[in-house]
């Protein structure tokens, strides 16, 4: 792979790099500085991606990186440990499938915005990217039954959410 | 207590993410157990409809620029910073700059090639093509460029290579000579970025010539008369 086709390859996931850095990032001008970042970053280092399939999660990895660099800098890190692994997953309320169906993509939105970050994360690097665990481990530097285990949690916690939703509109079936 | 067991199989079973054996097992348990089948149906209508949601969202247009003019922004080259409202601040500054000829933008345009060649010299990073043939070399830069390459022959220099390069938002040659163990770069666009002259930065010259249509900046150690001299009896 030479430069011009990296370049090709990179630009090609910039939409979806720039999704992610909005939900990293606290306001849209911080995210599209970290777009920048990531895309000056990776141009620099091109070379070192061995694997050209692999552009998209080394892209996400690098944006992270440098997010959780800048928390850092700044001494505030991000609501990323609101729930912890260990507690019990517990079990998932009865839910309808029809009625997630139903649901609005903004009551989903406004779901996921109630999740801890680090599990609302995993969901949308798993769910809405499209990335195995593997890759989400890797993007995020976790291990992988971390990685796992914040995705079921987070499933399980918007199923609950949507059970509620569901019930408040007399549309589900709670239990 | 086998829904117990099980409950914390089900998310990685709708990722296809078990061992088989243990996937084996759940979709045993599936067959004999409803309520675990409407869990695991509710947690794939969760998953499908994330997977609706947008995924990728449009940066601004001063980003993309930005990021667009990274492909060919070799990484010795002047980089930029700041935020994005800088950037798209520095959009516009960029048109104003590229008509600025004065004094305070030529030591301005001065100070910035210099630190492009101390940035971008083959010592510090490999140029984008290595050789000493002027076809080869101009080879390398078309369709790359909004004007027809050149590749000038510095009497008394040899050519190291070339790579692509930035200058005020506009894309432009950088040609690597050697002389007298030491290297020079020369710039080559087809704007009037500056007039003719030579200025003096960080134990650097930098001089001036346009011709054909097309302005060269040569930056280097070497005195300012000697600059203008190459330049003078170059050809192309």
């Amino acid at each position: 792979m030479n430069r011009e086709e990296f370049a090709a390859l990179a630009m090609a996931h910039l939409g979806e790099v720039s999704a992610y850095a909005r939900r990293l990032a606290r306001t849209w001008s911080d995210a599209d500085d970290l777009v920048q970042m990531t895309y000056e970053r990776a141009f620099s280092r091109w070379r070192s991606l061995r694997d050209p399939r692999a552009c998209r999660a080394w892209l996400f990895t690098i944006a992270r990186r440098i997010h959780i660099d800048q928390e850092r800098s700044v001494a505030a890190r991000p609501d990323l440990h609101l729930v912890q692994d260990g507690a019990p997953l517990g079990q998932h309320p009865f839910v309808a499938a029809e009625a997630v169906e139903r649901l609005e993509a903004r009551a989903l939105k406004a779901a996921l915005q109630r999740l801890p970050a680090d599990q609302r994360e995993a969901v949308l690097l798993c769910d809405l990217w499209g990335f195995k665990y593997e890759e989400i481990a890797e993007i995020t530097s976790c291990p992988l039954g971390t990685v796992q285990s914040r995705i079921a949690r987070g499933r399980g916690a918007l199923v609950a959410m949507l059970a509620d939703e569901g019930a408040s509109c007399g549309k589900g079936r709670g239990r | 207590m086998q829904c117990d067991r099980f409950g914390q199989s089900l998310s990685p079973y709708v990722d296809d993410a078990l061992p088989s054996d243990e996937r084996n097992a759940v979709q045993h348990h599936l067959f004999e157990c409803a309520a675990c089948r409407a869990r695991l149906d509710a947690l794939r209508a969760v998953k499908h409809a994330i997977a609706r949601l947008p995924s990728s969202e449009e940066p601004p247009g001063a980003v993309r620029a930005r990021v667009e003019s990274l492909r060919f922004e070799p990484p010795g080259c002047r980089a930029w910073r700041g935020t994005a409202v800088a950037a798209a601040a520095a959009l516009a500054l960029v048109v104003a700059l590229s008509l600025m000829r004065g004094r305070d933008g030529a030591v301005q345009l001065a100070e910035d090639l210099v630190v492009d060649h101390l940035h971008s010299v083959p010592e510090v990073k490999p140029a984008e093509v290595a050789s000493s043939d002027r076809a080869e070399v101009a080879r390398f830069f078309v369709d790359h460029l909004p004007f027809d390459p050149v590749v000038p022959e510095l009497p008394g220099t040899k050519l190291l290579g070339a790579r692509l390069c930035q200058l005020k938002g506009r894309r432009v040659e950088l040609l690597f000579y050697h002389r007298e163990n030491r290297t020079l770069s020369m710039f080559v666009t087809d704007r009037p970025v500056a007039d003719a002259g030579c200025w003096a930065t960080r134990g650097h010259h930098v001089c001036s010539r346009s011709q054909a249509g097309l302005t060269m900046l040569l930056v280097g150690e070497l005195s300012a008369d000697e600059l203008r001299r190459l330049l003078s009896e170059s050809s192309f």
